[in-house]
């Protein structure tokens, strides 16, 4: 009789699921890391958005406020409607005057630099990126190579000189003399990012292209240009960010507020505004917001452009 | 309409001969075959026609016209390309009508155009989408569709079929061959496929190394192949090939290989005699034209009047027909038989040549004796 | 006949008859081939387009460079504007001879080193939590962009708001959570704890574009290598070891590239949270070379600066280069 194995073995098999079932420590583990990777991303810019719809004196209050006791706008309304300070003490709205006055200038100033060098970019990029990447022709690596040597020298040794050549051409304090500085930064990754991508574009494309009629430039615009869209998205949105973000520059060469652009004006508030860390979040803030919206339409192509762009090399 | 003249082309990428002093007539509505292994040069030679791959050196003429200068859009040309190369943001009417658009043709003429050509090939009704919602077979379609609107003075087609599977690849064999027909055009189609090459074509150019092996009709090729690598290349089972040697012997010559003896028919016997060639030949047999016949003799004799003896090596019935591979001395020989023709492994069985369908080759040169 | 392979191949009169060759000629003006051959060579027609870029990097790249090399080969000092002239590699023996740059530079190799130590640790982290499968990951793939998106000044001044030593919502936290007894000065006082605090930021910064890299490779890992390890009985940590890690070899190395260029150059950061303080703690070499151009005006002396970091920038890279592309070539 004991020589019939099935009801131990059955016995065993209960006991082991028992014991397999009950705690899924990896999902308890992954979940737990989520959290916090979620609070490590998001946290800090979570927070500065919560302190810029409170008061200054709740924003600086110990221990902090995690909800705001009285969320309010008015650090934002009064950049579109003045008059929301109407009612501050004199010395406040002395204060707070030139912000309110200089955000919505500078956000303007911004944006206008920054979409003109993302469409610059794709444009003068794609035509140099083109025959990058698909002709042969002489001093073709070496000028590569010096598109992205001129990226080598640290900004800082460029000021100077750059800050001379533009007062000598009249682009001191002008969106345009910006426009040219950050196009020259960003132009050589773009030729680069973009050559990589029209690699990909299979030439029987662009052959099929002439046959049909086409010459060169009709083909790269009608045919190539068209099928490589993520890769110029991806190079607007590079280009966008670089210009949107950049500081130095920005700083040495707009002196007045006819150019300055956002992270000027915000890195200036910051030692300025004294108390008034309302307005000083609330400009940071909106100086996060195109950005970020940006990143998030576009959140895919991002994805993989950076992804594919770097494991290719 | 045009005939394509190729005068002594060639193509050099840094040492490398793609395309070796080659000369082509294609007269025009011909419909002419380039074929080889990979590598051949018929595929670079189909882009020189097309002018998307300079010459150079050489001349090519449409009619009367020298062309070799002018870029692919300054051609009368068509193409199709292997990877049909469909323009992925565009819809299939939009593709169709391309380059019609570029010709600033206008926009009725256009869209009469697109429709016949849409009937034509039977995608009437995908004219909206777009490439990558269509099957192979469909964008195979949409790519001839691109051409034939163009009505050009001559198509020139990269290996179309190639990347269809194997039942739609014939029946588009069939279609193509129809379609050359009604719209009577100059066609040069490149391929490697042989069948391709026979069943389409009204002249076959066989490539191999960049070099012309020869420029012929279908059956001129097959029956009369100029070299070896011809012999070997058209037709399927290939053509068998034995190494050996010329005796002669009262009058007659014999093909030797061991103990193997084929006396040569008259027909060579007389290139034979003219030329006093005497070692070192190949002879062909195609796989079709050998008779076989289970050995009823007890004889070990190999060669007797009944033919020659060989031992069943493996067979393959196909349905239609059975390949047996037999072997004969330490060569192998595969025929092509009766499906009703069985044997087993290790018979004896005995081949018979029919002498008026035998090939002989210079084993050196490898061109025909003829 | 001028086709001898066509006499050859002995047509036996199927119709097709041999037609005389064609004369025709080159039937183009001078003027039309000269425009065609213009318009088909890659030369002209790759500088044509090239032509706009060339202008811009010539202007504002090109021309700054050089000059701004030529500078640092002067004594360029606005404060003595009388007294500018060529003095040779004076400037950049001076800058290594003194103990200033020393110090800088020990300032940035332990902010580059720290922050490309956490950059790849927190990389390689998050990319193999987001490479699980669990509820919220594409909420958390959208959140991860977050840092990407906030431009470096306004990333300095959000962290000088969260480090605030007086109500800074960090030392709120960690209060709250028992983790230190009192509020804290992270940047303003201990330089270890500035230097660690600045580090802390830059990882956070790069974070997305790192785990970005690093989980489109991992997700490029066939799965069947995992299952022939499994089927070896490799366990989870020797298949990370042994699988996984040599498959990322090649983006932690792009990461650390980067990480590198960036640290070098670090500046926004530094300007905004530390000011180089305190003391000289956080005073990273691009930000001595700001002082000496802006505080000091001593513009040869900052452009020496900024060219002794170019150099060094270039060796590593190419350090790196080496490494990534062991045969040496440029274009993949």
């Amino acid at each position: 009789m004991s020589a019939i194995p099935a009801k131990p073995s059955r016995e065993g098999g209960i006991s082991e699921s028992l014991y397999r079932l009950p705690i899924p420590w990896k999902q308890i583990f992954i979940y737990l890391s989520a959290i916090f990777a979620f609070v490590y991303l998001a946290g800090p810019f979570a927070w500065i958005v919560i302190s810029s719809v409170m008061t200054s004196e709740e924003a600086v209050s110990v221990p902090p406020h995690w909800i705001p006791e009285n969320p309010t706008l008015m650090n934002y309304e009064a950049y579109w409607n003045p008059a929301a300070i109407e009612n501050m003490r004199e010395e406040r709205r002395l204060t707070v005057g030139g912000v309110v006055a200089a955000v919505p200038v500078a956000m303007g100033n911004s944006i206008i630099i920054s979409f003109a060098v993302a469409f610059l970019n794709i444009v003068i990029g794609a035509l140099s990126a083109y025959p990058f990447a698909r002709s042969q022709f002489r001093g073709k690596t070496t000028l590569l190579v010096l598109y992205l040597l001129t990226r080598m020298v640290p900004a800082l040794a460029l000021i100077l000189p750059v800050y001379l050549v533009l007062r000598q051409i009249g682009g001191l304090n002008q969106k345009w003399g910006l426009i040219l500085m950050y196009m020259t930064f960003t132009l050589p990754y773009s030729v680069w990012i973009l050559k990589n991508y029209f690699q990909t574009i299979p030439r029987d494309l662009e052959d099929a292209a002439r046959v049909d009629r086409c010459n060169w430039f009709q083909a790269m615009i009608r045919v190539i240009l068209p099928v490589s869209l993520p890769g110029i998205v991806a190079v607007g949105i590079y280009s966008f960010m670089a210009a949107w973000g950049e500081f130095l520059f920005a700083m040495i060469l707009t002196q007045t507020p006819d150019a300055r652009t956002m992270p000027v004006l915000v890195a200036q508030l910051s030692t300025e505004l004294g108390t008034e860390y309302g307005f000083l979040t609330s400009s940071a803030v909106l100086a996060v917001i195109p950005p970020l919206v940006l990143a998030l339409i576009f959140q895919r192509m991002i994805i993989s452009g950076i992804g594919a762009g770097a494991v290719k090399g | 309409m045009a005939r394509v003249y190729l005068d002594q082309i060639c193509k050099n990428f840094g040492d490398f001969v793609a395309v070796d002093t080659l000369n082509l007539d294609v007269q025009d509505k011909e419909f002419v075959t380039l074929v080889g292994p990979s590598g051949c040069g018929k595929t670079t030679t189909l882009r020189m026609i097309a002018g998307l791959e300079k010459i150079s050196t050489g001349k090519i003429y449409f009619d009367n016209d020298s062309v070799g200068h002018l870029p692919a859009n300054h051609r009368d040309i068509a193409m199709v390309f292997q990877s049909y190369a469909l323009y992925p943001h565009m819809n299939v009417y939009e593709n169709i009508g391309f380059a019609l658009k570029m010709m600033r043709i206008p926009r009725p003429e256009i869209e009469r155009r697109i429709q016949w050509a849409a009937k034509m090939l039977g995608i009437e009704m995908l004219l909206q989408r777009k490439p990558r919602d269509l099957s192979g077979g469909q964008r195979q379609r949409v790519a001839l569709g691109r051409a034939i609107v163009r009505e050009p003075a001559c198509f020139l087609l990269d290996e179309p079929l190639s990347n269809l599977d194997a039942k739609l690849r014939v029946s588009m064999r069939a279609e193509l061959k129809r379609l050359h027909h009604d719209i009577e055009r100059t066609f040069i189609y490149v391929t490697h496929d042989q069948a391709e090459a026979l069943t389409m074509s009204d002249r076959i150019a066989i490539m191999n190394h960049g070099k012309l092996q020869q420029f012929g009709t279908p059956d001129d090729v097959y029956y009369h192949p100029a070299n070896v690598f011809v012999a070997g290349f058209i037709g399927s089972p290939a053509m068998n090939f034995i190494d050996g040697d010329i005796v002669h012997e009262n009058g007659d010559y014999y093909f030797t290989r061991g103990a193997l003896r084929y006396e040569i028919p008259p027909r060579l016997a007389q290139r034979l005699q003219e030329s006093g060639r005497t070692t070192a030949v190949t002879l062909g047999v195609r796989p079709e034209t050998i008779g076989v016949s289970h050995e009823t003799s007890a004889s070990t004799e190999a060669n007797n009047s009944d033919g020659i003896l060989g031992t069943v090596y493996v067979d393959e019935p196909l349905g239609s027909d059975v390949f047996l591979t037999v072997q004969v001395e330490n060569a192998h020989i595969i025929v092509r038989t009766d499906p009703e023709f069985r044997t087993t492994f290790g018979e004896k069985v005995r081949l018979t040549f029919n002498p008026q369908k035998v090939y002989l080759f210079d084993q050196k040169s490898g061109e025909a004796i003829r | 006949m001028i086709d001898n392979n066509y006499s050859q191949a002995g047509s036996g009169g199927v119709g097709i008859k041999p037609l005389p060759a064609p004369t025709g000629g080159d039937e183009l003006s001078t003027w039309q081939a000269l425009r065609m051959r213009l318009n088909e060579s890659a030369e002209v027609r790759a500088y044509l387009m090239n032509a706009p870029m060339l202008v811009a990097l010539f202007l504002v790249s090109a021309i700054p460079i050089g000059y701004s090399f030529w500078i640092s080969l002067q004594k360029y000092n606005l404060r003595q504007p009388n007294d500018i002239r060529f003095i040779g590699l004076d400037n950049y023996i001076s800058i290594l001879g003194n103990a200033e740059f020393w110090q800088s530079l020990r300032v940035t190799a332990i902010f580059t080193f720290g922050a490309l130590i956490g950059q790849v640790i927190t990389g390689i982290l998050l990319a193999l939590l987001l490479n699980e499968k669990f509820v919220g990951r594409g909420i958390l793939r959208s959140i991860m962009l977050l840092p990407w998106a906030i431009p470096g000044v306004i990333a300095g001044v959000m962290w000088k708001w969260i480090f605030n030593p007086r109500f800074g919502v960090l030392n709120g936290l960690l209060l709250q959570l028992g983790i230190i007894d009192e509020y804290q000065s992270w940047v303003g006082f201990d330089p270890n704890l500035a230097i660690a605090s600045l580090i802390f930021v830059q990882v956070w910064s790069a974070l997305p574009f790192n785990t970005i890299v690093l989980l489109a490779a991992l997700q490029g890992i066939p799965s069947d290598l995992y299952e022939a390890a499994t089927v070896d009985r490799a366990g989870m940590w020797s298949r990370f070891r042994h699988i996984t890690l040599p498959w990322l070899a090649q983006p932690i190395m792009i990461i650390m590239i980067l990480a590198t260029m960036n640290g070098l150059r670090v500046f926004d950061l530094i300007y905004v949270l530390t000011g180089g303080g305190p003391g000289d703690a956080t005073r990273v070499v691009t930000f001595t070379a700001w002082k000496k151009a802006f505080d000091a005006l001593d513009f040869g002396i900052a452009n020496s600066y900024a060219y002794i970091l170019t150099f060094l920038t270039l060796i590593i890279g190419l350090i790196y280069l080496r490494i990534l592309y062991k045969h040496g070539e440029i274009e993949q």
